[in-house]
């Protein structure tokens, strides 16, 4: 095996694994986001899952995280791409949108 | 210039500016994650307290104020009444009857008037009571119901408009109560002391956020590494 065609599985490898992380944290965020709204604006009474939700969003965002700046090196993304995968992985449905943003931009540079 | 300006001032201060924010964060957070343990506990004191040495605006409920006797003085909104869930109270369930009291600074204290009957009183009251932690207060380790609804955070929430202190009082004076049963105050002394994991774990997660802000800078300021060894290389 050559040192590209390893360095490309790992590439791949990393990518999956950022994917998803990234869907993991994006579910969690936008369930929890409707949770919220449901507590705060319709008056639902919260039960001990609503702090474990976000508690779970903040392991998984700590992960996101991780797994972000793993790509960001291998890729060599600049300062704002960096900063603007990171964040967005904080927004409901913005993570999951800059996954399917990332994806599509790396099938099309590999055709 | 406006290179240097773009490629390395800016971002140095916007990582500065990261890093610093995430540190004191994680300070706070340790803070409030061993505040527990460092605090005196409070006697079951039947000695009325003044409200002011037990009660801050815009302060957290000090340990050794909980299960404090004290007595204020204040106006009742009685239109922003609300009963909790039911609770229990004097052996039976019942729903507990809050409502929030605004002292003459403008600050808000909650204020538990009894449980199940009708929230009918005057406006200015002077109320005796014991001062309890807000339910999801890292104070509380002893017993917390599934739905916090005398929480401060949530209070906050629901009264937008005041100053809301932490904590609640429960009402103890015969001239405000509501008739038939009372309300069981939750401590008349403060639980052991304990440290909060939760707020450790936030405070690891500032400083993790924080050596992100690092990482960010040290890739956008270091020189890139000759050659390209990477198929998705973006340079």
């Amino acid at each position: 095996m050559g040192i590209l065609e390893a360095a490309g599985r790992q590439d791949k490898f990393a990518f999956a694994q950022y994917r998803a992380v990234a869907w993991a944290t994006g579910v969690v965020l936008a369930s929890m986001t409707v949770y919220l709204i449901a507590v705060y604006v319709f008056g639902v009474e919260a039960s001990p899952t609503y702090k474990f939700g976000w508690q779970l969003h903040g392991m998984l965002y700590v992960i996101y995280l991780a797994f972000v700046a793993r790509i960001a090196i291998r890729e060599r993304w600049a300062m704002p791409q960096t900063v603007l995968v990171a964040l967005s992985g904080t927004v409901p449905a913005w993570g999951i949108m800059m996954e399917r943003k990332l994806t599509a931009a790396r099938q099309a540079s590999a055709k | 210039m406006r290179r240097i300006l773009l490629t390395y001032i800016a971002p140095s201060i916007a990582m500065m500016l990261a890093v610093v924010t995430c540190v004191l964060l994680a300070q706070w957070q340790w803070h409030i994650g061993f505040r527990n343990q460092t605090q005196v506990l409070a006697s079951a004191s039947t000695e009325i307290q003044t409200f002011a040495d037990v009660s801050t605006a815009e302060q957290w409920l000090p340990r050794t104020s909980i299960g404090a006797r004290t007595r204020v003085r204040g106006h009742l909104l009685n239109a922003r009444t609300f009963r909790t869930a039911a609770r229990p109270s004097a052996g039976a369930m019942l729903p507990w009857v809050v409502t929030p009291l605004r002292l003459a600074d403008g600050s808000v204290v909650t204020v538990v008037r009894g449980a199940g009957g009708p929230a009918v009183s005057p406006g200015e009251v002077t109320i005796t009571g014991r001062m309890q932690p807000s339910e999801d207060s890292p104070a509380v380790g002893v017993w917390q119901p599934a739905a916090p609804e005398l929480s401060t955070s949530r209070l906050v929430n629901r009264w937008t408009s005041d100053v809301i202190r932490d904590g609640y009082l429960v009402d103890e004076s015969s001239s405000t109560l509501i008739r038939g049963v009372t309300a069981t105050p939750r401590f008349t002394a403060a639980p052991s002391g304990h440290i909060n994991w939760r707020n450790i774990a936030y405070a690891c997660q500032w400083l993790l956020f924080a050596l992100f802000a690092l990482f960010v800078w040290w890739r956008q300021v270091a020189p890139a590494p000759e050659g390209n060894n990477y198929p998705h290389g973006n340079t």
